[in-house]
């Protein structure tokens, strides 16, 4: 990581602070007088807001409160420690990084809400009959789990950590990646072989 | 009396907003450079990413504002892989009904709401939401047939950045034939791309708006099967000396579809 690199880092971490109130003195002075002059710099604050607004509540005004106030209820029930999510780690018990992160988890929970709009009723998987040889993949299941499948092919075989299911093995994610960059970025499917590429980050 | 010719306009507006949308949604990552902050998920807790997308460079960047990883694509812009806007409407129009809805706002910027709703189970309902100006899609929603939302992904910020031409930036070589094809091909799909590298092959497939990889390499024992996560489906399997992987945002039982009807052709090599 070069200087700039580092440099950038404890912006970022400073801009956090600030969000945070935690940022004080001259370090506070001093931040604030470069987000009068620095675009980019301001820039990136506006992102940090505009993306704590949007994991607040991440599927907008249309599910508005219902849907909020089950995701709040789900962080307040979020018994588990809230996992190490900031945007850039090495501050400890910064309060909407906190957030964050609680919002992270909590999002696991909240996809158990997102069954609301129906799609057309006529529309059937041709292989619906058959669907009791599929398995649904529990919210909290490792990055990947074997899927039996409907036609004879052989049996999926990932790693071989056993029970639970494993996780793609780098050479897949990288096809994931590759797939995803070669389509549209829209295409159904982008956004979850992002989530695995992060997932493979950590 | 207004308010009920204006109910009964609604949809002729909305479908006429949307052909010229749609016009620049399919052109949109061909011509525009800009820097999106996302939000994405599936059924794990979201991720933050910034893409810096470059038109003239070819290139795409990745940035995991969540957890400082980043990445750098090529982008395969080959002609075909990204159907000029009118021939990709025609794609999606045989495997997808296009709803518009209206208006609404999306990380400050006016967007057009718009069911794709396929007409078979072979692909998944999504939901874009169209950034009016550019045709970028700032929201995404993919469901599967029960209604569930298996991923989604919404912009909190556009910003359309300058870009030139640069003429050193080349696309992936594009072969005109794979070492394999598809016949019968999915309904609604069609082979637009192969793209090889080195030992590796990639055939893309697409219908409009659902995209299919096929990678196919030699065969060498290792695992095969089949996955899901969220909208992404894969499927690996060896056959007549190859190993083939199929990659898709569809359901599994697609891949299996596409793989079941792979032929190899015996083409191979930059001849083909």
């Amino acid at each position: 990581m070069n200087h700039d690199q580092d440099g950038a880092d404890v912006l970022r971490e400073q801009l956090s602070a600030l969000m945070d109130g935690e940022l004080e003195g001259s370090e506070k002075a001093f931040l604030m007088r470069r987000l009068a002059h620095d675009q980019d710099l301001k820039a990136s604050w506006d992102r940090y807001h505009q993306i704590r607004e949007v994991l607040s509540e991440p599927q907008g005004p249309r599910r508005s409160m219902d849907f909020a106030d089950r995701v709040m209820a789900a962080i307040e029930a979020e018994e588990a420690p809230a996992p190490q999510r900031a945007i850039r780690s090495g501050g400890s018990g910064q309060g909407w990084r906190q957030a964050f992160g609680a919002a992270m988890a909590a999002g696991v929970a909240a996809v158990a809400f997102w069954v609301t709009e129906p799609v057309a009723p006529e529309l059937t998987d041709p292989g619906a009959g058959r669907s009791a040889s599929m398995v649904e993949l529990p919210a909290n299941a490792p990055t990947l789990m074997p899927v039996p499948l409907l036609a004879p092919v052989q049996r999926a075989s990932f790693g071989d950590s056993g029970a639970g299911g494993t996780q793609l093995a780098p050479l897949e994610a990288h096809y994931l990646l590759q797939h995803a960059a070669a389509g549209v970025p829209s295409a159904p499917g982008t956004a979850s072989a992002y989530v695995e590429w992060a997932a493979q980050q950590r | 009396m207004l308010a009920l010719a204006t109910l009964l306009l609604a949809p002729v507006l909305h479908a006429d907003e949307m052909q010229t949308v749609l016009a620049r949604f399919g052109s949109a990552e061909q011509n525009l450079s800009y820097r999106l902050t996302w939000v994405v998920s599936d059924a794990r807790p979201p991720q933050v990413l910034e893409r810096i997308h470059r038109a003239g460079q070819r290139q795409s960047s990745l940035e995991l504002l969540s957890g400082g990883a980043t990445a750098t694509l090529p982008l395969p812009t080959l002609p075909s892989a990204q159907p000029e806007s009118a021939q990709r409407l025609l794609l999606l129009q045989q495997s997808y009904r296009l709803e518009p809805r209206a208006r609404e706002t999306v990380a400050r910027r006016v967007v057009l709401p718009v069911w794709f709703r396929p007409n078979d189970g072979l692909r998944y309902a999504t939901m874009l939401w169209l950034d009016v100006e550019t045709g970028v899609p700032l929201k995404t929603q993919v469901h599967d047939s029960d209604g569930r939302i298996l991923e989604y992904s919404v912009a909190t910020a556009l910003e359309l950045l300058p870009d030139a031409t640069d003429p050193a930036a080349s696309a992936p070589a594009s072969a005109r034939n794979g070492s394999w094809r598809i016949d019968p091909m999915p309904p609604g799909f069609r082979m637009v791309a192969v793209h090889r590298e080195g030992a590796r092959e990639q055939l893309f497939l697409l219908d409009g708006l659902a995209t299919i990889s096929i990678f196919v390499e030699p065969a060498d024992g290792r695992r095969t099967g089949a996955m899901r996560r969220g909208a992404m489906s894969s499927l690996i399997r060896e056959q007549q000396g190859a190993r083939l992987t199929a990659v898709g945002g569809v359901p599994l039982v697609t891949l299996e579809r596409v793989l079941n009807a792979a032929i190899p052709t015996g083409c191979a090599g930059s001849g083909c």
